[in-house]
């Protein structure tokens, strides 16, 4: 088995690469790959917390790296998906406690046992997201319809360019339809315009997002979710299937329809 | 005299010009120590023209300010100008991104976006055959019969030589190749029709 390395990275912060690394990983391995998500945020991990892993933990990414345990211990499988394993970042260390090098023996040894390993990158673009890109074959970009974080993304992007990490994807994360139609927000389109890379899904703002990461269940799982099915679609992408970019909306009550109907009217 | 002192904002420049006579340094010394309120600023930084000056004279230099109270040298600085060689251009054929910049000391021609963050600075024209969203410096030795051309005109700043302006607020829609040039000291913006550049 030869794996691939997967790194989520965005410059900003709180844009959702966690949320995303969670729920692709958990996508994905809800179709049978076998999946290693690691975390690269040391000194601040979440992964852990976002799954619902973290009373789990023993050992972490920093005890592997400097020989106190072996990757087969640190690995944490979850419980609701068997192929899911979750390699924590040590929350006591800084960055600097690894190094890209470390990085790069480490996905090596989880190639060999994984179809998939997802890297989930520091905010930033010092030596945490050096560490997160080392080893990685793709990348994926996450941004919001924001000006900074478009900003941010670009650079990102950039540097990736420098480092001739070819192959580099984009997550439109936190689409407001409504907002987007007045004007009041970025398009798909304009991000894209400034950033020009492929993009391999859209994200509505969900609020399904807020009440699964507070208790640790990646959204993928409910089927309600508008980001649940485009976190699938991203998975499905990821496995060389062609279907179309669209944005997944809740079904509107008729009742609040009506209440929209009325409130426009009145303005 | 081949040292002048010049205030910037926050410091003052040293420049050296030419190799340094003997007296230079004794003027420079009385005039530092008589001008004690104006150095009280205290920071300075020197700036030499490159290999013309033999390094001695700089160091020589350094020890005599250095000797004077309240003094903190911020920075040695060469500046070493190649001139503007005419038709000496770089073609540039990817899109600069936030945090990338291309400096150089001739044309510069961009075949591709600038991105917002980016900056080209180049000592002659600059010509963007796509989008010019970032900061764009033509001229910028000071050479104001500079240009800067875009398909898609809407940089965050336009500099030519030491004129700075802002792009003005665009309405979406209306792409057409602009240029930017120097008249009468202000920065003007003009629609291209047809025909050439200048």
């Amino acid at each position: 088995m030869v794996g691939r390395v997967i790194v989520v990275t965005s410059g900003k912060g709180g844009v959702g690469k966690t949320t995303a690394v969670a729920n692709i990983g958990t996508a994905l391995a809800s179709m049978d790959k076998k999946i290693a998500l690691v975390d690269a945020d040391i000194g601040l991990r979440n992964l852990d917390v976002v799954l619902g892993l973290e009373n789990r933990i023993v050992y972490d990414i920093v005890d592997v790296v400097e020989g106190r345990a072996r990757l087969r211990q640190a690995l944490i499988k979850d419980k609701r998906f068997p192929t899911l394993s979750l390699l924590p970042a040590a929350q006591t260390r800084e960055k600097d406690a690894v190094s890209p090098g470390d990085m790069i023996k480490l996905c090596e040894e989880l190639k060999g046992q994984f179809d998939f390993i997802i890297i989930d990158s520091p905010a930033g673009i010092e030596q945490g997201f050096k560490n997160a890109v080392a080893p990685a074959d793709m990348a994926l970009i996450v941004t919001t319809p924001e000006v900074s974080a478009v900003r941010d993304a670009d650079r990102v992007i950039g540097l990736l360019e420098s480092m001739e990490k070819s192959e580099g994807k984009l997550i439109i994360n936190r689409v407001r339809t409504r907002l987007v139609d007045r004007g009041d927000m970025l398009s798909i389109e304009d991000v894209l315009e400034i950033l020009s890379i492929d993009l391999i899904g859209v994200i509505p703002e969900d609020e399904n997002i807020i009440v699964s990461t507070n208790k640790g269940e990646p959204v993928v799982n409910n089927g309600n979710a508008p980001a649940g099915k485009s976190f699938l679609d991203i998975a499905k992408r990821i496995l060389g299937e062609d279907i179309p970019i669209s944005l997944h909306t809740e079904k509107e009550s008729v009742f609040s329809r009506l209440l929209r109907f009325i409130g426009r009217k009145g303005e | 005299m081949s040292i002048t002192i010049k205030g910037e904002r926050n410091y003052l420049v040293v420049r050296i010009d030419k190799p340094i006579e003997s007296e230079d340094l004794d003027n420079l010394r009385t005039q530092l120590i008589k001008n004690r309120y104006f150095l009280s600023k205290g920071k300075l930084l020197i700036k030499y023209a490159g290999e013309s000056i033999p390094l001695g004279q700089v160091q020589s230099l350094i020890n005599v300010l250095g000797e004077l109270e309240d003094v903190e040298i911020l920075g040695v600085l060469t500046e070493t100008t190649i001139p503007r060689d005419e038709g000496n251009a770089i073609v540039i054929k990817r899109t600069l991104r936030s945090g990338q910049s291309i400096n150089y000391n001739g044309d510069v021609i961009i075949v591709g976006d600038v991105n917002p963050g980016a900056e080209v600075i180049a000592e002659g024209d600059i010509i963007v055959i796509g989008a010019l969203r970032g900061i764009a410096h033509a001229g910028a030795m000071g050479d104001r019969d500079a240009i800067v051309y875009a398909l898609e005109f809407s940089p965050t700043q336009v500099r030519i030589a030491d004129v700075i302006a802002r792009a003005p607020e665009k309405v979406k829609g209306d792409i057409v190749p602009e240029i930017a040039r120097i008249e009468e000291n202000n920065i003007v913006i003009e629609t291209i029709i047809h025909g050439g550049i200048r």
